[in-house]
């Protein structure tokens, strides 16, 4: 078994890289932080486990042009496809640590005011031991774990150099579109009503575009004036723009890394409207994103037998 | 207001240049009669649809909107239609799914030939969108530069 | 042969405006070379205009060619002639002297604006040919929606019969057309352009337009003076006479002696032209005959008087009651100051017969007695009255005779009944009123004391005829007798009455005392002074009698304004054109006005004719078979606010200067009825193929729902008929028409399409689906939508009792069946035209005995006249594709002659410098059409106008009347710099249409053409919304709004000159590539040719001999040869192409040989022509057993001599048209053909035998497969289920096959076993087709842009293909493409420069992330990414400009130019 902190290590060593991203641990509990080795020195802290939650990828194409080695998980990895697939990467100046992932525990399942009391919190096999001041409660992972993963068909990484395995059990895959066939399940107009309640929080604060690693245009939509997509006063309708957009450019790309989510600081939750588009492509075009890096871009090919029965 | 029968909706078309704003010419030059309430917007290609403008239009509180292209294998472009027709229904499955009005939007292939198709979609939209009421959805309400 | 001229002209004309002649057109056009595209009809577009889908892509026909259309049409160096034919040619290749006559097309294409208001007001309905004659169509018409010229034209097959019948031509198939379109007050109106006298000549003329009337051809003539008069009563009975306004007095006065119709209808016909007219009538009441010399029961006096009431209220005075020289002197006229004289006093003398007793009383002349009746004078009648004579005046005397109260009246007539001049009607209304007839007898004397007692007759026989023609009558000897009467009427004849007057004036008389004038003209020796009617001609009809006023007055008109009188004028008669007459008219009887009942109508003078009904009338006037097609009714006149319709267009003869000329008139379909076994013609269910594209088209008379003719049902079976009019050696069409199999399926799949459970049926011999694709659409017509296909030859269809249709056929296997069908498609084939094969002969060209051009040498598209080339299927039958490569390769043909005068008579325009205004605030110009009533009639025009000027940007708003007309064109200039205008907007039509003038006209204006935009208020509004004037109006305003909003936004957008090296790279060195090079190098540009191999010559080298039977050897020798001589051709053997860099005449390519050697070429162009190669096989023992052979192998040893086989057993289609190789390659069959007929032909005992699927010897290679049958070559049919088994035992070589013929398996010992084993793409085409990104299709062809209309190019410009490196094809084929190809490459380098830009994709750059999904959507290979800079860079002079890119690019990176996205959103704004 190769250990993350060892591996990257080498790699430095070798020279075959200038920088190595991973992950280290983080201030706040449960949430380990992104870290950028450039030194085998530096090296030493990369840890692998459940609290690795980032998707690293986001800061590939700023490291455009170095040769980089990164640490990835099924997500993430699929994330980095997609980005192979776009050429924001060229994969010659890439060394993929692949994380085959048990899935990965988010803190935010917990009410706010429980995860501001803890002082630490370590996973243990399939158990969570949260700690505060001295408190200590056990909870399961599963009770912990992120939404994505418990859905994610490919935890194991599409691509790597290098695998690190992973010695927690596999956890069974959920219906990936369960959260879809829910929210289909209610009125057509309920589902308005709550899409919009769902975005009226949103500021425009672009975090979660921010926090994207797909979203890397230099000028998003929103940031263009010929012609004026959203704005210049905020309101629900532009946040709606914003978001129905937003997963509109993502549609065959979004890879269901969780990370949008996970940055939004007034808890927007779309990502059931994602994985609706994740799954129209499939059905209607056969395709899923991130698996394969020499594909052409879904919306950028097409087959005459492509379903057009929405047409008159 | 929703099924009121005076209600006079705003519904634009974007129709590629080769096909079916020929196909509404030709209506025209037939004088098959149809609703006025539609105000069509000419482009080159149904491949030219970029679908944040049928966004944009809903916003600005156009009550539908009609995308009308070439019919699959005669695009003038060769494969625009193709390429719409991808984008164009992953516009119509996010729409439907976060509970936009069914017939708020809608697509068709309208050939050269096809005077008499033309103004029967026009028919069909416009009562569809009539049917529907104004457009509220997204709707912005404050005006703003553009 | 004639040599070529020295300096060419650098013209060529194209005869034939279909897909072939547009393709043509356009290449030599774009080489360099002027053009004249001569068509015959009044579009261009030909038969694929007429096609619903096109195979097997299903392609709209009418999408993929209207844009062709616009392209040809408005190209500057093509001038479209239609309506025209080619009918000499003199002169030599180079230096033609062609000979162009055009037809008038009554309307100037130049005016007409196409808005259709005169196809609405057109009276006149005959079947539509476009669409296969299951419509009607106006006489003025377009004959499709997208036709180009975008103008009407008038189909006037002749004069109409019944017009040209008439004296005075009363355009009678006119009134008979508008009065059956209920529109009574025109038809008045068009009759009075010729008669004053409708109701009057409705009741009384002798009509003989009816007499000429084609209707009587098919039962009964139309009733047209029924018409005539139900007009006329509609007239009087609205109490308002309907007479077009009359011109200002201008003051000068006539004079018009005589009341009667000559002198009225002069006098009426002055007064429309602002004559001061007085009219002197002798007798008592105006009218002469017509009231004199008619009784009342005819011509109530009260339609008289109303009559002649209308000329009195446009203001010509009747004088009654004067004569002139008594009552007044002709010096009293002069004095009066009339500047003109009309004289028509009649003839109201009475002729006697000069027997004794005629001075007795009780004896009077027929004009006398009937005056007499007429001014209700007394006058006597006994109780037997004798009429004598057989006119029209002894019938009015006679029967006014009995209605005076005479008990018996006969009428005696000197010849038979049959020599009656009197109208049969008369005779037989006096018959049936009661009077008798005596006919052969004259009368010798009167007999009496004072009065008359009897009459002495002589008993006649009739002799030889006279100089009238009747035979004369003789008195039989010795037969006389004797008949009491007590009056005695002569109706002998009139005479002249007027020597006084005449002498009075000055006219002479000739020697019978009648008036001597000019007929025509009416002018006498007297300046000033005029004559006609019955005083000038004698006695002659009413109408006669009208038009010789009608012509006096235009004469009396042109002698006051001092103009010849003869001018353009003729009086020898409209010769009268019967012309076929049509089928299928269904039997009507003609209508029979009410009459008095007899009792009633002797006792008094009340009218007999009673008129019809309107309903009567109107159906009546259905009847009308519109022989003259335009009523020449002027309706279309009348409503033409453009006043485009020219009713007096003549034809024109011009001889035109060319240097070459290509021939492609197309094609005929057979005329399948006649072969009645099909029943085309006579059940309404069967129709051709044609008729059925029709029937599916979304524009066609059903409007794309699939219906029977006959009642409209929607049909549930359908069978399609197969081989009708080909492979048909009976009726001596052997040919196979190449097509149908084809048509047949896709029309067959796009029915099922239509119709949900519709079953459809193919009868055919053999399924021919041997072109690119073909063999997969017709698996997939079997296999996905369940069309049924049965091998079976139909004998007979007829109609059942319930109007099904009973199929019947002989099956492969089994016996003749019976099948019932709703409707039945006939294949029909194509035949040559027949216009064409006339062209032919007027021009020398030799035809074959099929009628198709015969080609010397190997080149498809030469004639036996040098400088004169054919293309199309008038060269052959053949589909769409290979129409348009022969195009090409005729352009080609005809380019390599006049390559020294390229450019010489192409003209280019010049424009002022542009107006640099991208940095002014917009000023708008809005221009507001009416577009005459089309949209003025709906949209409140000057409302809008008014709206548009309050519009932010807008300077100025103006409504025109016509906006495109060429006085607005300069209007708009005028304006664009008065205001400093730099946007305009026009809101009028389509920008389909009209975008282009508008534009061309602000660039002359100094403004960029993109500084425009259109809003289309007339096609998207006015005419749409017709009922609805107001939302018409708002959403007018709409429209307009949103096309200012963008305007403002609009930006100037330029083109760059790109420089175009003048060569052509040419990638493979078969017969293709090389012929390619050959004629390139023909025209004048240097060609690098590669060749992987050692040699050039390709597969050829491989091949015995060509479909043709010529030597391929030789064939091969000859074209290397060629090359090697050619001093333009760089030759490069054992070479590749290693890298393809640049873009459409700027390419840069590597060229490395075996030994790593490279070199870099420039050029403008690539051809690709890399072949393709003999499959091979291991089936049938082939490869294990030495008798096993492919075709190639048997043609090498063919040739070799090396052939000792009795028994040849051929086996088709191996690894073919199957799971592996789909696709039909297409040369098997014909190879396989040609083989066999070497076989039989070396030897007389041999045995040749082929197993086959289908025998796929399309078009004129039919010819060959008939003759190897006939020859003794066995044909067995096997199924690709059921294969024949080959194999070896000991020495016998064994082939077993199943025989469906005789229904068992039959075993054959073979001495050898040739295998068709087909062709397969070239290993290399996936390596090139990366190298120069074009596609290949799934079979591993290269896939040209556009299967039907760009055959050998790819989608990226400046590549093209040619050869089997496209698709399996025969040599000549292969010959042809390459030609194309070479001409296609040619529109490339002939050009120094190419434009680019415009309306293209440009990036910026700052926001490109090189994500590459523009590169993915681009099918031209325009957006790449440049892996250096990871940005996406356009190369313009590839973009087409459609703008699939930009709408996937996430980054707002790329920008559609003149469709930018701050456009688009600024017109949903303003919405």
């Amino acid at each position: 078994m190769t250990e993350p902190a060892s591996l990257a290590r080498s790699l430095l060593e070798e020279g075959r890289v200038e920088v190595v991203v991973g992950y280290r641990p983080g201030t706040l509990p449960l949430r380990a932080r992104p870290h950028f080795a450039f030194s085998p020195e530096q090296a030493a802290q990369f840890i692998w486990d459940r609290t690795c939650t980032p998707d690293l990828t986001v800061y590939l194409p700023r490291l455009k042009g170095r040769r980089v080695a990164v640490f990835v998980k099924g997500c993430d990895a699929r994330s980095l496809v997609v980005l192979l697939q776009e050429r924001q990467l060229s994969r010659e100046q890439l060394v993929v640590i692949g994380l085959e992932c048990p899935g990965v525990v988010t803190p935010d399942k917990l009410p706010p005011e429980q995860y501001q009391a803890l002082t630490s919190a370590t996973v243990e096999g399939e158990q969570v031991l949260l700690r505060g001041g001295s408190q200590l409660e056990r909870v399961p992972v599963e009770q912990l774990l992120a939404d994505p993963c418990r859905t994610c068909q490919h935890p194991d990484p599409v691509i790597q150099d290098y695998l690190i395995p992973t010695n927690c059990g596999r956890r069974e895959r959920e219906d990936p579109y369960g959260v879809v066939a829910q929210f289909e399940r209610l009125e057509r107009e309920e589902r308005w009503v709550r899409l919009e309640r769902e975005v009226a929080d949103c500021i425009g604060c672009y975090a979660c575009r921010q926090a994207c690693p797909l979203c890397y245009c230099p000028d998003c939509f929103t940031d263009r004036f010929q012609p004026r997509w959203v704005g210049p006063i905020w309101s629900t309708s532009d946040a709606l723009f914003f978001h129905l957009a937003r997963a509109l450019h993502l549609a065959g790309r979004c890879v269901d890394c969780g990370a949008c989510v996970r940055a939004c600081p007034l808890g927007i939750d779309l990502r059931h409207v994602y994985k609706r588009l994740e799954q129209a492509v499939k059905e209607r075009f056969g395709y899923v994103p991130g698996l394969d890096p020499e594909a052409p871009p879904v919306l950028g090919t097409f087959r005459p037998e492509d379903p057009g029965d929405f047409i008159k | 207001m929703s099924g009121d029968g005076d209600f006079q909706p705003r519904v634009l078309a974007f129709l590629c240049h080769w096909c079916s704003y020929a196909g509404a010419d030709l209506a025209g030059i037939s004088r098959l009669q149809y609703p006025p309430n539609v105000r069509v917007v000419r482009v080159p290609c149904s491949g030219a649809v970029n679908p944040l403008w049928i966004l944009k239009a809903l916003q600005r509180g156009v009550d539908g909107v009609l995308v009308s292209g070439c019919h699959p294998g005669d695009c003038h472009y060769l494969a625009g239609n193709y390429v719409a027709r991808r984008r164009l229904a992953l516009l119509k499955d996010l729409l439907d799914y976060v509970g936009m009005e069914p017939g708020r939007v809608s697509f068709s292939w309208v050939s050269a030939a096809e005077g008499q198709k033309f103004a029967q979609i026009i028919r069909e939209v416009t009562e569809t969108v009539r049917a529907l009421g104004p457009g509220r959805k997204l709707v912005k309400e404050v005006a703003t530069d553009d | 042969m004639a040599e070529a001229a020295r300096v060419p002209v650098g013209a060529v004309m194209v005869v034939g405006g279909g897909i072939a002649g547009l393709q043509a057109a356009l290449d030599l056009a774009e080489s360099g070379f002027y053009v004249y595209l001569v068509e015959r009809s009044p579009s261009i577009g030909g038969m694929m205009a007429r096609l619903d889908k096109t195979f097997p892509t299903n392609d709209c026909a009418m999408c993929i060619l209207s844009p062709k259309l616009v392209e040809c049409g408005r190209h500057l160096n093509i001038e479209v002639l239609t309506h025209s034919e080619l009918v000499d040619l003199r002169g030599q290749p180079g230096d033609f002297t062609a000979v162009v006559r055009t037809a008038p097309r009554y309307v100037d294409p130049e005016k007409c604006t196409g808005c259709g208001d005169c196809e609405k007001e057109c009276p006149v309905r005959v079947p539509n040919e476009y669409e296969g004659y299951l419509s009607q169509r106006r006489a003025i018409y377009r004959p499709f929606p997208q036709a180009f010229p975008n103008a009407y034209s008038i189909e006037k097959s002749s004069v109409p019969l019944c017009q040209a019948a008439c004296p005075s031509g009363v355009h009678a198939q006119g009134y008979v057309a508008l009065l059956a379109a209920g529109k009574y007050r025109e038809a008045v109106a068009l009759i009075k352009r010729d008669t004053p006298f409708p109701a009057i000549c409705g009741r009384v003329c002798n009509h003989p337009c009816e007499a000429n009337c084609k209707r009587g051809l098919v039962d009964e003539p139309v009733a047209i003076a029924a018409l005539k008069r139900f007009l006329g009563d509609w007239e009087a009975a609205t109490g308002e006479p309907i007479v077009p306004d009359p011109a200002p007095p201008n003051g000068k006065k006539v004079a018009v002696v005589g009341g009667g119709p000559a002198g009225l209808s002069c006098a009426f016909y002055l007064a429309l032209r602002g004559y001061g007219v007085t009219v002197y009538e002798a007798a008592e009441r105006p009218g002469g005959m017509m009231v004199l010399g008619i009784p009342a029961y005819r011509l109530p006096r009260e339609v008289l008087d109303t009559e002649i009431e209308a000329l009195r209220r446009l203001g010509v005075e009747i004088r009654c009651g004067v004569r002139v020289g008594e009552d007044i002197t002709v010096e009293d006229l002069r004095r009066a100051g009339y500047d003109a004289y009309y004289l028509a006093v009649g003839a109201h003398g009475a002729a006697r017969l000069g027997i004794p007793g005629e001075h007795l009383e009780g004896v009077i002349s027929g004009v006398e007695f009937l005056r007499r009746v007429n001014l209700g004078q007394p006058v006597a009648v006994g109780e037997r009255v004798a009429v004598i004579g057989g006119g029209n005046v002894a019938m009015d005397a006679a029967r006014s005779a009995l209605r005076l109260g005479a008990r018996e009246v006969w009428v005696l007539y000197r010849r038979s009944r049959n020599e009656m001049p009197a109208a049969p009607w008369e005779r037989e209304a006096a018959e049936a009123e009661g009077v008798r007839f005596e006919y052969l007898i004259a009368p010798l004397e009167v007999l009496g004391g004072d009065r008359v007692v009897g009459l002495r007759c002589q008993r006649m026989r009739l002799g030889a005829p006279d100089a009238s023609g009747r035979r004369r009558p003789e008195p039989i000897p010795g037969q006389q007798l004797e008949m009491p009467f007590d009056t005695v009427i002569q109706a002998v004849g009139q005479a002249p009455h007027f020597a006084q007057l005449a002498s009075s004036f000055g006219v002479p008389v000739d020697s019978r005392g009648w008036m001597k004038a000019d007929v025509l003209t009416g002018a006498t020796e007297v300046p000033g002074v005029f004559a006609g009617g019955d005083a000038v001609t004698g006695p002659r009809t009413l109408i006669e009698a009208i038009a010789a006023g009608k012509r006096a007055a235009e004469s009396i008109h042109r002698y006051l304004e001092g103009r010849d009188l003869h001018e353009g004028r003729q009086l020898d008669p409209v010769p009268l054109v019967v012309g076929e007459v049509p089928r299928g008219i269904p039997r009507a009887p003609r209508a029979r006005m009410p009459e008095l009942p007899v009792a009633e109508r002797v006792r008094s003078f009340a009218e007999v004719d009673r008129g019809l009904d309107e309903e009567a009338a109107r159906a009546e006037a259905a009847r009308c078979l519109a022989c003259g097609v335009c009523a020449s009714c002027y309706e279309c006149e009348r409503v033409c606010r453009a006043e485009a319709v020219r009713h007096q267009d003549r034809e024109r003869v011009r001889e035109i200067r060319v240097g070459a000329v290509v021939l492609c008139p197309g094609f005929d379909v057979l005329d399948a009825r006649g072969l009645e076994e099909y029943g085309l013609g006579k059940y309404p269910d069967v129709v051709t193929s044609v008729q059925f594209e029709r029937i599916l088209s979304a524009s066609g008379p059903y409007e794309g729902h699939v219906r029977r003719p006959s009642d409209g049902r929607v049909p549930r079976r359908i069978a399609f008929v197969q081989c009708v009019g080909s492979r048909d050696v009976r009726r001596g069409r052997t040919y196979c028409s190449a097509v149908c199999c084809m048509y047949a399926i896709k029309e067959a799949v796009i029915a099922k399409e239509h119709v949900g459970d519709l079953e459809t049926t193919i009868f055919y011999m053999d399924m021919r689906a041997y072109g690119k694709d073909f063999e997969q659409y017709y698996r997939r017509a079997r296999e996905e939508y369940g069309v049924r296909f049965v091998p079976a030859k139909v004998q007979r269809v007829t109609q059942g009792a319930d109007g099904s249709l009973k199929v019947r056929f002989a099956p492969e296997e089994g016996e003749v069946t019976e099948e019932e069908f709703d409707l039945v498609v006939l294949s029909v084939g194509m035949a040559p035209e027949e216009g064409a094969r006339r062209l032919a002969e007027r021009l020398g060209i030799q035809l074959d005995e099929d009628g198709f051009p015969v080609s010397p040498g190997r080149d498809p598209v030469a004639t036996s006249r040098p400088g004169v080339f054919v293309c199309g299927p008038f060269a052959g039958p053949k589909d769409i594709p290979e129409t348009v490569v022969e195009a090409s390769a005729a352009a080609a043909a005809a380019g390599a002659i006049l390559a020294p005068a390229r450019g010489q008579l192409v003209r280019e325009k010049e424009y002022p410098p542009e107006r640099p205004v991208e940095h002014d605030p917009p000023r708008i110009g809005v221009f507001v059409c009416h577009c005459g009533i089309n949209i003025g009639g709906v949209v409140d025009v000057p409302q809008v106008a008014e709206y548009a000027r309050s519009l932010p940007g807008v300077v100025y708003a103006e409504h025109n009347l016509y906006t495109c007309s060429q006085d607005t064109q300069q209007r708009i200039k005028e304006l664009i710099a008065e205001y400093a205008l730099n946007r305009v907007v026009v809101a009028s039509c389509s920008p389909r249409t009209h975008e282009a003038l508008f534009q061309e006209t602000i660039r002359e204006a100094g403004l960029n053409p993109h500084l425009f935009q259109m809003a289309n208020i007339r096609d998207q509004c006015s005419w749409v919304h017709m009922a609805q004037p107001e939302q018409a109006t708002a959403k007018a305003k709409d429209l307009v709004r949103m096309a200012v909003a963008r305007a403002a936004l609009l930006r100037p957008l330029r083109e760059v000159s790109v420089p175009v090296t003048p060569s052509v790279l040419v990638i493979g060195g078969g017969p293709a590539g090389m012929t390619a090079a050959l004629e390139v190098a023909r025209q004048g540009f240097e060609v690098h040719l590669v060749e992987q191999r050692a040699e050039l010559g390709g597969h050829l080298r491989q091949l015995g001999w060509t479909a043709d039977g010529s030597d391929a050897e030789e064939l091969c020798r000859h074209l290397v040869r060629e090359v090697e001589s050619n001093a333009r051709i760089r030759v490069y053997l054992n070479s590749q192409v290693g890298r393809v860099e640049g873009f459409v005449g700027n390419f840069r390519s590597l060229i490395r040989d075996h030994r790593g050697h490279t070199r870099e070429v420039e050029h403008g162009a690539i051809i690709v022509a890399t072949g393709a190669v003999p499959a091979s096989t291991d089936e049938y023992l082939c490869g294990s057993h030495p008798r096993v052979i492919t075709q190639l192998e048997l043609e090498r040893r063919l040739r070799a001599g090396e052939l000792d086989a009795r028994r040849v057993v051929f086996i088709g289609c191996v690894g073919s048209r199957e799971e592996g190789r789909p696709y039909c390659s297409r040369v098997c069959c014909i190879q396989t053909v040609k083989c066999a007929l070497k076989l039989l032909e070396g030897d007389g005992r041999r045995e040749v035998y082929l197993l086959y699927r289908d025998v796929r010897t399309y078009g004129l290679h039919e010819e060959a497969y008939r003759r190897a049958r006939e020859r003794g070559m066995v044909c067995i049919r096997y199924q690709e289920g059921s294969k024949p088994e080959v194999r070896a035992e000991e020495d016998a070589l064994l082939v077993r096959c199943y025989d469906p013929i005789l229904g068992h398996s039959i075993e054959l010992e073979a001495d050898l076993v040739v295998l068709g084993t087909g062709l397969d793409p070239a290993p290399g085409n996936r390596q090139l087709a990366q190298l120069l990104k074009v596609p290949l299709n799934q079979d591993g062809f290269f896939l040209e842009a556009h299967v039907k209309l760009r055959p050998v190019d790819f989608a990226t410009d400046g590549v093209f293909v040619a050869g089997t490196a496209h698709a399996p094809k025969l040599l000549p084929e292969v010959i042809a493409q390459a030609k194309a190809a070479a001409a296609r490459a040619v529109t490339v380098v002939s050009r120094t420069h190419i434009r680019a830009g415009g309306v293209v994709t440009t990036v910026n750059e700052a926001r490109c992330t090189g994500c590459g999904t523009c590169e993915s959507i681009c099918q031209f290979g325009a957006i790449k990414v440049d892996p250096e800079r990871q940005v996406a860079r356009v190369e313009p002079a590839l973009c087409k400009g459609c703008g699939a890119c930009v709408a996937g690019c996430r980054c707002g990176a790329a920008t559609l130019q003149g469709f930018t996205e701050e456009q688009i959103m600024a017109e949903v704004a303003a919405l």
